[in-house]
């Protein structure tokens, strides 16, 4: 019935398609012009870039720009180590951006909620130079608070920054601390827009707290915790250089744990300052991350095309 | 559907790379249309420095000068220190790098630069527009900035020996009765360090992959022709080597573990970014550096904590001349210049005009400096200008500061003038063909090398050991290689 | 709906609390540093308390208040122009990318995605703003470039999808065009999603320092972060310059880690009175309220 009714009215729906598609214009026409164009570039990934040349007179060298990362004796470890750490992230940034925000939900005064909001939010003001100078006056192996506290309790001192074992887990503490309050607000939002009659329904049928989140609160945040993960998973090889760098000191130590696509990348370039290479590092990020989230998209179209991206 | 959509997008930003293309193409030729000879132009300076409030009345005294003796206003853009390799790095791709620009061998590099095409060749430009100039420096001088014979930068006349400075704090130095002359190794300073770190918590400087090995090759007689592979400054065949695989590295490695297991070297250090906090705080008894040069110990000091004296003496037998140590501040013209010989008449001016010179050095007399003494000024306002000499034209032509000897100049000279010419004076390595082993050896050597420079390693031989198989699977060997084909070529050249 | 007293939400409030600690001691920190005597630092490390009390930091940060004024206004600026602008642009797509039965729902979905995961890089995109834009420094490069984020477009596309299509339904039949309902229905309904992406719109505005280290010289044009990123790059870089023995200052008269953390203090202070205007709008029931109304 509903696919007779589209059709006698098609008329009017591709008039209104092409309001819709107005509407969407502007923003369609900042994307290609500040977006789409510079792309071009991409194939600067191919090319031995030389200024007096440009990136069309320079030329092709194939796959050679690639060379010095994928061939690399570390490709394996850095792999790991960005896929690993970004599942981790993704997995508990999620878990935690969500628990915080319902738990937000459950705060009736307003005051209050306003002030876990704020407080939770203030990290995200912290750039990572100054939290790697935070974390150092905790860590430093001499003069840091904590190795301070050992040496009153009478234990052995830990060399923080010479241990890759501890940044297994330091890292994830430090990313859910600095991005869960900032994070949060984004699922508290969504969570503002559920008719309170639902709730006041389930009440009266004696639904649990639990029940009416598990029935509710959470269906009503799928589609938002889906796009997240999909966009997650669209930036699985990319890692937050600040917290590689930065709040590790750079110490050559952590490596094995602490190295990831971007900071390896930096060091290798950081003499040569290849712009072909960087621009090959780019492409491989983006390829890699396009495929997978075709496939996850995919997968979700499949399963609940409602909830698909695309 | 999808498909069609990206290939439509692709062929769509294909489409405009295209004529991205061909308008920059344009762009590049048709240099100096329509200027004559003698009309006003008008130029761009790119330098690395900080811009300052009061930067605009200098620029105008300059560009008085300027415009009076060759009829050009020069836009001085100082681009902050820190933006500096990025911001040129884009200018040259966009072609709008202006006219005259700062590159050197360690900023904005020199070498990887001409490689690039960034720069031209100055050499008809310097005959022509710049006597002086060419005058300035010897023949061995000029082919240090050579890159296939040809010229295409100027280097800043200044310090350009290089070899291994060490300075140590005076009081402590007279507490032990330390005698800094007879110090030529690192192992000859063990005693002292030994009592001195003990008895008063101090260490010396040492940290990350810094003020250690890097600074000190020159004194082990190394000459750095490229950044990872070395030759003996002395060696007339130019043998190219892996210094890591060296005795002399053996020898270095060995004294900092030593040092480290000794308490002189912070059990933190290969940590650390810097040791400027340590210094200003007097925890710091000594340090090592790359470039000895007269009066250092004056020109350091304001480096370490308030109230320090130091004393300082060179490391090793002799100073080197090395190509880097030329290179070590440089001006060049970059290739999209549409004025290339006002360019080269602006610098010609720089290097001899004494008044212009001082003026963008110093600022304004009375404003921004006092004359002290013969020659001799002291800065007043550096919050209010702050030019930086050594990076504008030739030092030698300037004021020099209050508190340095008065001979420093001479003195200066004179070491240019009698250090030992490397025996690869002149070769600049381009490092194109092995850029990936570049990258890959640079990634080992950030995560081996801190160990080792800071001797915490439980055994030196086998760190070492490690560290070569990790550099040899990372293109070592590659590198070794092309630095001595591309050495024998010149060498065959000369 | 009446929430009752349990023991349940105590806990939450001990949760939150803790968490709220924890992330505000880091900033008392900074604060404290800020206010701390350098050498005193040097001596004795950090701590939560400020170490001798020396307001250097700030005056050499503020030695040149003109310029920092300056750039505060640029900034405003920035984040006010910046941010309407964005907002409206992006809501604009947004809402028809929010309509299951809109044709080209995907299509559009997919190019602007597609942006988030490929670019053309820093060279080619400089080149082309600078060059054929004539962008460079000018006050429009700072905003114009990244007016439209398709990650924050694609957030507003799944907020408005939890507004019930019902409600634009029954707008259309009552003779309302497209327009009318994205301004009359749309946006009032869709407050809390404005203000999320608006909060972080103009948090991203505010705390870009990059766009303008690639194209402004104009110093009239320096944005704070950017000039404080300078300032924080220049005391490394001084002191670099210096151990290359090329310059000669009396170091131990620059502020460093205090400098550092007064200018994180600069920096961030604003912003966090910013913040509470757009919580105003995080209140529960807003959205429901209006759609009974």
């Amino acid at each position: 019935m509903r696919a007779k009714k589209a059709r006698g009215m098609s008329k009017g729906q591709s008039k209104k398609n092409k309001k819709l598609l107005l509407m969407c214009s502007p923003a369609l026409i900042f994307l290609f012009l500040f977006h789409y164009i510079p792309m071009g570039g991409l194939i600067l990934a191919f090319k031995n870039f030389r200024y007096d040349k440009g990136i069309l007179g320079s030329e092709w060298c194939g796959l050679e720009n690639f060379k010095f990362f994928l061939q690399s004796d570390n490709a394996w470890r850095i792999t790991r180590n960005t896929l690993a750490f970004n599942l981790v992230f993704l997995l508990l940034g999620t878990i935690f951006s969500v628990a915080v925000a319902l738990m937000l939900n459950e705060v009736i005064s307003k005051g209050a909620r306003k002030f876990y909001q704020t407080a939770m939010f203030l990290p995200y003001f912290l750039s990572w130079v100054v939290v790697g100078y935070m974390l150092y006056a905790f860590l430093d192996q001499n003069n840091g608070i904590i190795n301070i506290l050992l040496r009153k309790m009478g234990e052995a001192e830990v060399m923080w920054y010479l241990k890759p074992g501890v940044w297994i887990f330091l890292l994830p503490l430090i990313f859910l601390w600095k991005s869960v309050g900032y994070n949060s607000v984004i699922y508290y939002a969504s969570l503002l827009s559920i008719d309170n009659s639902y709730y006041e329904a389930a009440s009266l049928d004696g639904a649990s707290a639990w029940q009416k989140i598990r029935y509710i609160t959470l269906p009503h945040l799928k589609p938002l915790i889906i796009m997240m993960t999909i966009l997650g998973i669209g930036k699985i090889f990319n890692s937050d250089f600040g917290l590689f760098f930065q709040a590790t000191m750079d110490s050559s130590a952590l490596y094995p744990v602490t190295d990831v696509l971007d900071t390896y990348v930096y060091r290798a370039l950081k003499v040569t300052g290849d712009v072909g290479m960087s621009a090959a590092v780019g492409f491989y990020q983006s390829i890699v991350g396009f495929i997978l989230v075709l496939v996850t998209n995919g997968i979700i179209r499949k399963i609940d095309k409602e909830s698909a991206m695309f | 559907m999808k498909k069609k959509l990206v290939a439509a997008l692709l062929c769509a930003t294909m489409a405009l790379t295209l004529f991205t293309g061909c308008g920059k193409d344009k762009a590049n030729d048709g240099k100096d249309a329509g200027t004559k000879e003698g009309d006003h132009v008008e130029l761009t300076w790119y330098y690395r420095s900080e811009e300052t409030p009061e930067q605009k009345q200098v620029f105008d005294k300059a560009n008085e000068i300027l415009k009076e003796k060759i009829n050009t206003t020069v836009n001085f853009v100082p681009i902050a220190e820190s933006d500096y390799e990025q911001k040129m790095q884009t200018k040259y791709a966009s072609g709008e790098a202006g006219d005259i620009n700062f590159t050197a061998s360690w900023v904005n590099k020199y070498a990887g630069n001409v490689a690039k095409g960034a720069f031209i060749p100055l050499d008809d430009l310097l005959d022509e527009y710049a006597p002086s100039i060419k005058a300035a420096f010897t023949e061995e001088q000029w082919d240090a900035v050579r890159v296939d014979g040809k010229i295409y930068g100027i280097p800043n006349a200044q310090i350009f020996t290089k070899s291994g400075n060490l300075t140590v704090r005076k009081d402590l130095a007279e507490k032990y009765n330390l005698d800094i002359t007879s110090i030529h190794s690192l192992q000859d300073l063990t005693p002292f360090l030994e009592k001195a770190c003990a008895e008063n918590g101090v260490k010396i400087e040492r940290f990350g992959t810094k003020a250690g090995w890097q600074e000190l090759i020159y004194s082990y007689g190394y000459d750095d022709v490229s950044q990872y592979a070395y030759v003996k400054a002395d060696d007339p065949e130019l043998k190219v080597v892996n210094p890591y695989e060296s005795e002399e590295f053996k020898e270095f490695c060995t004294v900092s573990k030593e040092w480290a297991d000794k308490g002189i070297i912070a059990n933190d250090a290969m940590v650390k970014q810097d040791m400027n906090a340590e210094l200003k705080a007097n925890k710091i008894v000594a340090r090592t550096r790359g470039v000895y040069k007269p009066g250092v110990e004056v020109l350091e000091v304001g480096q370490w904590g308030a109230g320090t004296e130091l004393v300082a003496t060179m490391l090793g037998d002799d100073a080197l001349l090395t190509t880097s140590g030329i290179t070590s501040t440089i001006n060049a013209i970059p290739s999209t210049s549409k004025h290339p010989e006002r360019a080269m008449m602006v610098l010609e001016l720089m290097n001899t005009d004494q008044e212009l010179y001082n003026l963008i050095s110093y600022g304004i007399e009375g404003q921004h400096y006092e004359v002290v003494g013969d020659n001799t000024v002291k800065l007043t306002a550096p919050d209010k200008y702050k030019g930086i000499p050594w990076m504008m034209g030739n030092t030698f032509n300037g004021y020099i500061m209050e508190g340095t000897p008065s001979d420093i100049n001479e003195k200066t000279i004179e070491m240019n003038n009698t250090a030992t010419p490397s025996q690869a004076l002149g070769f600049t390595f381009d490092a194109e063909p092995v850029k990936t082993q570049f990258a890959q050896v640079q990634t080992v050597l950030d995560e081996f090398f801190p160990a080792l420079n800071c001797g915490a390693v439980d055994n030196v031989d086998q760190a070492i050991d490690e560290l070569n198989t990790k550099l040899n699977e990372a293109g070592m060997k590659d590198i070794v290689k092309e630095v001595q084909k591309q050495i024998d070529e010149w060498k065959a050249a000369k | 709906m009446k929430k009752k007293k349990n023991p349940g939400r105590f806990f939450i409030h001990i949760l939150l609390i803790l968490i709220a600690v924890i992330c505000i001691i880091p900033f008392i920190a900074v604060v404290s540093i800020s206010l701390s005597d350098e050498v005193e630092i040097a001596k004795h490390g950090y701590s939560l308390l400020p170490r001798g009390f020396s307001l250097s930091a700030y005056a050499f940060i503020l030695r040149n208040p003109m310029k920092i004024l300056k750039s505060y206004l640029v900034t405003i600026l920035v984040c006010v122009i910046g941010t309407v602008l964005s907002l409206f642009i992006m809501s604009l797509c947004a809402y028809p990318l929010s309509r299951h039965d809109f044709k080209y729902r995907n299509k559009v979905s997919f190019i602007i995605f597609f942006t988030m995961l490929f670019n053309g890089g820093l060279v080619p995109t400089f080149i082309w703003v600078s060059k054929y834009l004539h962008l460079g420094n000018t006050f429009w490069v700072l905003f114009l470039p990244v007016i439209v984020s398709p990650w924050y477009l694609l957030l507003m596309r799944t907020f408005f999808q939890t507004i019930p299509y019902e409600i634009v339904e029954s707008a259309t039949i009552d003779g309302a065009t497209e327009t009318q309902v994205y301004l009359h229905l749309i946006l009032p309904l869709a407050k809390p999603a404005l203000a999320t992406v608006g909060l972080f719109t103009i948090l991203g505005f505010w705390n870009d320092w990059f766009r303008g280290l690639l194209y402004i010289e104009d110093s009239n044009l320096v944005t704070l972060q950017y000039m404080l990123y300078r300032m924080m790059g220049n005391i490394t870089e001084l002191q670099n310059a210096m151990t290359a023995g090329m310059m000669n200052i009396d170091l131990s008269t620059l502020p460093n880690e205090s400098a550092r953390m007064a200018m994180c203090v600069l920096a961030a202070g604003p912003m966090i009175f910013v913040f509470p205007f757009f919580q105003k709008y995080f209140v529960k029931g807003l959205t429901v309220g209006s759609v009974k109304g």
